[in-house]
């Protein structure tokens, strides 16, 4: 019924698609010669001859669309707006001062808001009221010059890594990436270029996770770009399936015997950073500790439990559920058992293994300290117990 | 866990600076141990802080299992070594922490004058005590926290009431305004040091005794 009433092209060209046998049925090919698609001929690349494809695709891929023109959008707008502040922001890019130029943003002396005049019945003279922190609906856009300049000798294949032939190919084409590899971190995490590489490698593997996931670890030995560690540390945890849905079915609310001393900890044991004791920061964290607690029923809240927790927060400030899913995968795999309610015996197996080490690895040292009795119960329990998190 | 890490932080130059002090001639003339507990939050490595360091700040971490400051005091003419143990407020870490109130010669019971709660475990606190150290053991509440007059919520009067009805010293101490926390740590030494010395208490200045103590041994040995 609906098939009939279809028009007439469209129902000609299906009922062509639907011929039984193979040898009337047309081929892709012949199909786009099919009158239904006659106003897009003109319009783009669907009317490509077979060879013409393959030409396109091979060869002809950069003479086609390398050119930054005016008409030709750059590659860089393929990228997500996280990536490109991202990349912005590491080539010197600078909200605050923006806002600033364009006058959104500015400082008054203090001593300028003081009124002229104060009558006694309350009237008052000279005090203009302060519109710099009134809403304003201009629109800043923002240059991306010195981007483009810093990314300007990128080849466009980077933008397009492959991620599926041998890396080195690669990386042997770009010089550049290799000579920066050997530089130190801190230095490599402030490369635009470098982070550029980086990042958009990352991204691919990270949409190719879990597939890709021995690539991610491959490539993690070398380094992680700041952008991508949160996902990373994800995909390396084998965090996957309904994240959102297990932490959104978690009771987070009803309140619980351990909330006093997750509320007392959190606020006075994370002030080294500023999304962490900011409020929202308490109100995440505290929700995510008591989803963990609620949903491993078989553990419970060690003092310490917040110190492992809080990475997995700072990184995934945005996706608490990502928070929790990382926490849950981190715990078994690392610290299995030590959150039991009675974790005397796993603490007291790490110690002994650690004393044994000390003794293998240094005896002079562990003379020293048996000597002392500075026995490792004084000071490397909350080593193991927070994974160093803390130190 | 990189051992070799650890063993460099072990032999780098503050760390031999300390072994160096500790293998040196006898520094003092008395050791001894002193022991903090109360619940979690009330303040109890701040004090510790304040006393070893004279510093404080609000971003502290919570204490898992335990930890431990010295410092030499003069009292009397004598070089006194306080080794104090703080220890993890949190309930659970008890097992770790009572192994350490048998070795304790004192022990500072801390609450916070700001968390009735913490008041209230007084009494829980001080049946640990009972079970776990020595018989002996000096004792003295703190009630920490009384630069916040404002957020109180135990009177003075309740933490003197609780003191006295137990037969220990008590002070109100402050360790972010730095109020009594030397005189706490200097009157419990004191006291243990009548004690060492098989003194008698009178004897000792400047101090506010809830209530007569019986002073149960002499000639105690450290």
């Amino acid at each position: 019924m609906v098939f009939q009433e279809l028009p007439p092209e469209l129902h000609d060209f299906i009922s062509k698609c639907l011929s039984i046998s193979p040898c009337e049925r047309p081929t892709p090919h012949q199909l786009l010669q099919h009158t239904l698609f006659q106003d897009l001929c003109e319009a783009d690349t669907i009317t490509h001859t077979s060879e013409e494809m393959k030409y396109q695709v091979f060869p002809g891929f950069q003479s086609r669309r390398i050119p930054v023109t005016k008409n030709t959008k750059h590659p860089l707008f393929e990228r997500s707006l996280q990536e490109l502040y991202y990349l912005w922001h590491l080539a010197g890019g600078d909200v605050q001062a923006e806002l600033r130029k364009q006058g959104l943003i500015r400082t008054k002396a203090p001593i300028l808001s003081i009124p002229k005049l104060v009558l006694l019945e309350g009237t008052v003279f000279g005090q203009v009221r302060d519109q710099t922190s009134m809403l304003d609906l201009r629109v800043v856009p923002i240059p991306l010059d010195t981007l483009y300049q810093r990314l300007a000798h990128i080849p466009l294949t980077s933008y397009y890594p492959l991620v599926e032939t041998k890396s080195e190919i690669i990386a042997k084409g770009d010089g550049e990436q290799l000579e920066a590899a050997s530089l130190p971190l801190v230095i490599r995490e402030r490369d635009t270029g470098y982070q550029f590489h980086r990042v958009v490698l990352y991204d691919r593997l990270i949409k190719g996770y879990p597939y890709k996931k021995a690539a991610i670890l491959k490539e993690a030995h070398k380094d992680i770009p700041p952008l991508y560690r949160g996902n990373i540390w994800a995909a390396l945890l084998e965090v996957d399936g309904d994240i959102d849905g297990n932490y959104v079915a978690v009771d987070k609310e009803t309140p619980t015997h351990t909330d006093r001393q997750i509320e007392v900890d959190i606020p006075r044991c994370h002030q080294y950073d500023e999304l962490l004791s900011s409020y929202e920061g308490h109100r995440k964290f505290k929700r995510v500790l008591k989803a963990w607690v609620v949903s491993h029923p078989q553990y419970v809240y060690w003092q310490g439990l917040d110190s492992l927790c809080a990475p997995f927060l700072y990184l995934n400030f945005n996706s608490e559920a990502q928070a929790f899913a990382c926490l849950s995968a981190f715990i078994p795999k690392y610290l299995h058992n030590f959150f039991l309610k009675d974790n005397t015996a796993v603490i007291q197996e790490y110690l002994a293994k650690f004393s044994h080490l000390i003794a293998f690895h240094d005896p002079a040292l562990a003379n020293h300290l048996a000597g002392i009795s500075f026995i490792p119960e004084l000071f490397a329990i909350p080593w193991f117990l927070t994974m160093f998190s803390r130190k | 866990m990189n051992i070799r890490f650890f063993s460099k932080l072990l032999r780098s130059d503050v760390f031999l600076d300390y072994q160096l002090r500790k293998m040196a001639k006898k520094t003092y003339d008395l050791l001894f141990k002193l022991l903090l507990i109360g619940d979690s939050g009330v303040g109890k490595t701040c004090i510790l802080f304040r006393f070893s360091d004279d510093a404080f700040t609000t971003t502290f971490i919570s204490t898992i299992g335990i930890d431990f400051k010295i410092k030499t005091v003069e009292l009397r003419g004598k070089k006194i070594k306080l080794q104090i143990w703080d220890t993890a407020g949190q309930e659970r870490f008890h097992t770790i922490t009572t192994s350490y109130y048998r070795g304790a010669m004192g022990i500072m019971l801390v609450y916070d004058i700001t968390n009735e709660k913490s008041f209230e475990n007084i009494v829980k606190w001080l049946r640990n005590i009972d079970e776990h150290a020595n018989e002996d053991v000096e004792k003295m509440i703190l009630g920490n926290k009384n630069d916040m007059d404002e957020k109180r919520v135990v009177s003075r009067d309740r933490g003197e009431a609780i003191a006295r009805e137990h037969g220990i010293r008590f002070m109100e101490t402050s360790a972010k305004a730095n109020i009594n926390i030397d005189r706490a740590f200097n009157e419990l030494a004191e006291a243990i040091l009548d004690k060492t010395a098989g003194k008698d208490p009178t004897e000792a200045p400047d101090r506010v005794l809830v209530e007569k103590r019986v002073d149960r041994g002499s000639n105690r040995c450290c």
